[in-house]
């Protein structure tokens, strides 16, 4: 087949989608757009005017499943410019409210939005109707609740948590708030090894770009709210200089932000970048997990991004256990300042990548520029160029499996557009 | 025999709120006039399907799903159903919520994974709008206590509880 034409239409609905367009001639990609609405460029709007300390609570609304994200890198940008420095307690809390949101965020995208395309099924309704793999989507649901269960006692609720502010916590939980979570953590631990082992019986197609895999490095722990930004290509700076190597613009095409590097090059961003870059760090269940699996690390094909994403989860788990029975109840739990002008920048690993925000505040602390780089507006020009290197490789295939195939490829990235499994939604037309 | 009134919506997306609207006003009227129940009921408001969805229908014999729909017919306009399994995928029915999962793929969920009560309701309202902000428009307004009254005969309750 030298011809295909696949066309996914734009869904107007509320917080982003995505659209897909390839049309292929004579065996050459005339046309590849991949248009996701991303929306944090309102966001930086809305944020001009408000207090630092609303901040965190706007940025949180960008994402229902990973506001976390969205809190920890504005929370940390913040600081920086009002000279906060917050406890280690605070630190260790961050850490575990981090792990909550790594461990619903990634449990979701691994069993109920990317194994439906590794294992042929239309979606995880139906997935789950096969008996033999009822299972692991009833494990998957109760690990994603662990997730939500966790963001609710440390955060207030199990979405857009409430607690987390701008010096640390509104209110900390106790110890044994926190302990009442521990026998569903150790039988989640033991999970998600079990799901590291399933993850990498799955066939993964024979395809690895040579990325820029980019991501946080510290030198003493598994990258989440702190360290350098980091890439396989020998980038190696501090936070303050990201907008110097990594440039955000408009492309014509779609209403999302692309990021890019300084010399027009895309790099990837996410787990995979992640595990590939800290595999020293990774918890040693993790660690172990990953090397039982028979899957070499570190790793350029995307498609292994499932095994990363259930890795980290074994290391959340881990960490999270960790944190609970080591647990100090920060008193105070926040720590306050006085409003102070001035520019402050910071980068966490949000489920989907890094998370830069800047902002710029007045004496009066009100916000007078935003910027946010999301995970998914990094990856984009990234996607596309997988795209059109992965298109070649399904010519051969049958239309409605060229089609499966390339949305599955843009899956790997766990897009945060509001509907991943959307893309399986397609209208497609043979030339 | 218990029966749960679920009212599914975002009450600041103006009429999409419908959903928790009657459920919440059918909940203050029956513990206002101190009804004593000839049978169980209970009521939940959820403000976005999600697979929370999935615990909190799990262990009934009767679920009412209350929610708000646009399906072309006049707003406050209303639907009844009986749900069957793959009932609102053969119509075509979109997911109408961000990230994932929507009513019926959640009702369909609940069904493969055992957790769906026996008997499924839905009833619907068209809607006029869901734009940003509190209230329901005057036409949905006016079908809220049609709802409610419908809803009092279907479950034969004189009382309920919360949850």
């Amino acid at each position: 087949m030298t011809h295909l034409n696949i066309k996914v239409p734009y869904m107007a609905r509320v917080e982003g989608e995505g659209a897909l367009d390839i049309v292929v001639e004579d065996g050459e990609i005339k046309h590849l757009e991949l248009n996701i609405f991303e929306p944090p460029r309102f966001f930086e709007a809305f944020l001009q005017g408000r207090g630092y300390m609303e901040v965190p609570d706007i940025t949180a609304r960008i994402c229902g499943i990973c506001p976390v994200a969205y809190q920890m890198s504005s929370a940390h940008a913040l600081e920086k410019i009002l000279e906060i420095e917050i406890t280690p307690e605070i630190r260790a809390l961050r850490r575990l409210l981090y792990c909550a949101e790594w461990i619903e965020s990634h449990v979701l995208h691994i069993y109920l939005l990317h194994a439906p395309d590794f294992l042929g099924y239309e979606s995880a309704i139906s997935m789950a109707a096969n008996p033999d793999l009822l299972p692991a989507v009833q494990q998957a649901l109760r690990m994603k609740k662990h997730g939500n269960e966790l963001l609710a006692v440390i955060g207030g609720r199990e979405v857009h948590p409430l607690s987390p502010t701008v010096g640390g916590f509104y209110r900390a939980p106790t110890k044994k708030e926190l302990l009442a979570l521990r026998d569903d953590f150790e039988w989640g631990l033991e999970a998600s090894i079990a799901s590291v082992a399933w993850a990498a019986t799955l066939d993964f197609p024979d395809f690895a770009p040579d990325y820029e895999m980019v991501c946080l490095s510290h030198p003493d722990e598994y990258p989440m709210n702190e360290g350098r930004v980091v890439s396989s290509k020998g980038l190696d700076i501090p936070m303050e200089a990201f907008e110097d190597f990594f440039i955000n613009n408009h492309v014509a095409h779609s209403n999302a932000v692309q990021v890019h590097r300084e010399h027009g090059g895309s790099y990837h961003t996410g787990p995979l970048a992640r595990v590939n870059l800290n595999l020293e760090k990774l918890s040693p269940l993790a660690r172990k997990a990953l090397d039982d699996s028979g899957i070499a690390f570190p790793t350029n094909n995307p498609f292994m991004s499932i095994v990363a994403r259930a890795v980290e989860v074994v290391h959340a788990y881990e960490e999270a256990l960790q944190i609970i029975d080591n647990y100090v109840r920060p008193v105070p739990s926040r720590i306050t300042a006085t409003p102070k002008a001035g520019v402050g920048c910071h980068v966490t690993e949000a489920p989907r990548g890094i998370l830069y925000h800047r902002y710029q505040l007045n004496d009066k602390g009100l916000v007078e520029r935003a910027r946010i780089d999301a995970p998914t507006a990094q990856n984009l020009q990234r996607m596309e160029e997988d795209l059109r290197a992965f298109v070649p490789q399904v010519l051969e295939l049958p239309h409605d499996e060229a089609t499966l195939r390339c949305e599955q490829l843009v899956r790997n990235y766990d897009p945060c557009i509001s509907c991943a499994t959307h893309f399986m939604k397609l209208n497609i037309e043979r030339k | 025999m218990t029966t749960l009134i679920l009212g599914i919506g975002n009450e600041w997306a103006s009429d999409d709120g419908v959903g928790p609207e009657v459920v919440r006003r059918l909940q203050g009227r029956w513990q206002k006039e101190g009804r004593e129940p000839d049978r169980e009921v209970e009521f939940s408001i959820l403000a976005q399907p999600d697979l929370s969805l999935l615990d909190r229908i799990a262990g009934y014999s009767d679920l009412i799903v209350v929610d708000a729909v646009v399906g072309g017919q006049p707003p406050g306009t209303i639907h009844r159903e009986t749900w069957e399994p793959g009932m609102l995928v053969e119509r075509g029915v979109q997911r109408a919520s961000s990230h994932g999962f929507g009513v019926h793929e959640l009702l369909e969920m609940a069904a493969v994974m055992g957790k769906l009560p026996p008997r499924v309701q839905l009833i619907g309202i068209e809607i006029a709008s869901t734009e940003p902000g509190q209230g329901l428009s005057a036409t949905v307004a006016q079908a809220v206590e049609g709802v409610m009254e419908e809803l009092a005969e279907m479950v034969g309750a004189k009382g309920a509880r919360a949850i």
